[in-house]
């Protein structure tokens, strides 16, 4: 099964094709050892999958829960800009099927309002700077994300190797 | 960055200017598919699969239960049905991260997805409440041919229009398209050996002094908008696999996704115009020059 | 004495507008879910609200949701009961007259299942929604939550 998007029919179990071809190697069976496992990896899957079933009204205005494709969104986000051991985020939902990823930490702040998939404005401030807050219109590429949540947790590192 | 692609329908034009006095559909211009001169082409290419299609935000007002509506838009050329799970969202994002495998899909109320099969069964159109695809495949005896990128793509535009046309009765509105993608499915067989060697076919690879027994590779490459900012990418996989019959063959699958520069249809086309340019460049790149020769290169 | 009617469209939805019988004096509360409440280190107790909470609907009307004090009152109603029923929530309010000196509107949009439902429309860009936060005050405080207004 092409295993980017299952769109290709050619070897999906799903319906008998016009001969049904199989790959050699079980991709499905390899175990990677050298990944570590991501401190915020199972708490936001937890958290997107809570936020897609909100009940209608949750708000206490009337606001339907979390869209899915906007949620599958955010969560390839985070895969884009987050490292193994990235602080986990706080994610809320908004009233319309959006949703806003924050991080807030001693050194400053970073909110991604994730209003659909591929519009995304970003936010960021730090603590103590003379620099207000920077904010992005951002699309598919969160490379600058990245660096907003490295100077974060830099700045939040720093004190502890000084003190070492 | 190769020239726009614009398509125009009269007779959709037509339908929209009597019936559709609400709609906030535009027309779409048309010119024949511009395929660049330096393109490179194909005879007898080892295609035995291509897939097009879009991703777009769940339609208003849009239930399952419609699903029979929106078949009937297709039935007369499409008139065999079948349900399946639904594709889940995929999307391309960059990052220093990111990474070609994504784990742990979100789980959500999902429409099911149909395939609306054609009377020769080569040619598919999958839908579910957030997707609309075109597959063109090798059935039977493998010797029905490609009708190649500028036939489907046409056919594509109609399919995507009459949906949207649909979708705007329900509440007037526009598809908004968050992603497209175009896939080419090749099975490179050797049908003169028992065995096919990976090298006689792959430039990318190569065994001076032993051949696997099997392999795997995959890789990406970014495609760029003209301003050098990353709109999709070009992901390649490759593998050895065997036929029901026992003969062995290489798999090699070439898949363009990312985002178009508007939400629009019109824009959806101009991407996976750009996204055949790049399959069809690497596809080239990556195979060898005999292979090529067996494939009745032409260009 | 009860609001008067708000402008409708063809549809007979209503349409953003600044509505005269809300003074500046009348308070404007805005019901916060626990779904609000985000982590932050540099706040006492931890916890604090999200600008989420102040975030206008990109769909329908496209305001964000309020309700209305001075009509619930005068419907001889415990305003903050009304807010915290059927569901427990959190709130906070604002004075009109603050909402709409930072150029918001204050609308009156009742709804089959809320009367005293109201609308604030305007920019929500993330300096005002900030500043929402800053100046929100607590109507129905919520235990551990850190609101700047209760700590000043």
């Amino acid at each position: 099964m092409n295993r980017l998007s299952g769109i290709s029919l050619t070897g999906t179990t799903s319906a008998p094709a016009q001969g049904v071809v199989q790959a050699l190697r079980n991709r499905d069976a390899r175990v990677l050892i050298t990944d570590r496992p991501s401190v915020w990896r199972a708490d936001v899957v937890d958290r997107l999958n809570y936020l897609c079933c909100l009940p209608v009204g949750w708000n206490g205005y009337g606001a339907g829960p979390v869209n899915f494709n906007t949620a599958n969104f955010a969560l390839r986000v985070l895969e884009s800009v987050c490292s193994s051991d990235t602080p986990a985020p706080s994610i809320v939902p908004g009233p319309s099927g959006d949703l806003q990823i924050e991080w807030h930490l001693e050194t400053g702040d970073i909110e991604l309002h994730i209003r659909a998939p591929n519009d995304v404005h970003g936010w960021f401030e730090t603590v103590g700077t003379e620099q207000s807050g920077q904010e992005a219109q951002l699309t598919i590429d969160f490379t600058e994300v990245a660096h907003w949540i490295k100077k974060l947790l830099e700045s939040t590192r720093a004190p502890i190797k000084a003190a070492a | 960055m190769p020239a726009s692609v614009r398509f125009f329908d009269p007779d959709i034009e037509a339908s929209i200017g009597s019936g559709h006095k609400e709609s906030t559909i535009e027309p779409v211009q048309r010119a024949p598919v511009i395929r660049p001169p330096d393109l490179p082409e194909f005879g007898k290419p080892p295609l035995n699969e291509v897939v097009l299609g879009v991703q777009f935000d769940a339609p208003a007002g849009y239930q399952q239960i419609r699903a029979g509506e929106v078949w009937k838009l297709y039935s007369g050329d499409f008139p065999q049905v079948q349900e399946l799970p639904p594709l889940p969202p995929s999307f391309e994002t960059f990052g220093p991260q990111a990474s070609l495998f994504s784990f742990g899909p979100i789980n959500g109320p999902m429409h099911n997805r149909f395939w609306f099969t054609s009377t020769t069964g080569d040619e598919i159109i999958q839908f579910q409440n957030d997707r609309l695809l075109h597959n063109w495949r090798k059935v039977g005896d493998q010797s029905n041919e490609y009708p190649r990128f500028d036939t489907i793509v046409t056919k594509f535009l109609s399919e995507a229009r009459s949906l949207e046309e649909f979708f705007s009765s329900i509440t007037p509105q526009t598809l908004r398209i968050r992603q497209c993608e175009l896939s080419y499915v090749n099975h490179i067989k050797d049908c003169s050996i028992e065995k096919i060697k990976v090298s006689d076919w792959l430039k990318v690879l190569l065994f001076p002094s032993f051949e696997p027994d099997d392999f795997a590779l995959s890789f990406r490459k970014t495609i760029r908008s003209s301003d050098g900012g990353p709109i999709g990418r070009l992901t390649c996989e490759s593998s050895t696999a065997v036929e029901p019959s026992g003969r062995h063959f290489i798999s090699l699958t070439l898949t363009a996704r990312g985002v178009p520069e508007q939400q629009s249809i019109a824009s959806a086309l101009e991407f996976l115009a750009r996204g055949r340019d790049v399959i069809v460049n690497t596809f080239a790149e990556v195979t060898t020059d005999s292979a090529h020769r067996v494939w009745e290169r032409t260009a | 004495m009860p609001l008067s009617k708000p402008p409708l469209d063809d549809t007979g939805e209503v349409t953003p507008h600044d509505h005269h019988d809300i003074s500046n004096e009348d308070r404007v509360i805005r019901r916060i879910s626990e779904e609000h409440f985000v982590l932050d280190t540099k706040v006492s107790g931890g916890k604090r609200i999200s600008t989420m909470a102040f975030q206008a609907s990109s769909d329908g009307n496209r305001g964000m949701s309020v309700d209305l004090e001075a009509s619930i009152i005068d419907a001889g109603l415990d305003a903050k009961i009304f807010v915290t029923t059927p569901k427990f929530f959190g709130s906070v309010w604002f004075l009109a007259g603050f909402l709409r000196a930072e150029t918001f509107m204050v609308g009156y949009d009742p709804l089959p299942d809320n009367a005293h439902h109201g609308e604030v429309w305007g920019i929500f860009s993330k300096g005002r929604q900030k500043k929402l936060l800053n100046s929100a005050q607590w109507f129905v405080e919520v235990d551990g939550v850190f609101l700047p207004s209760a700590a000043a």
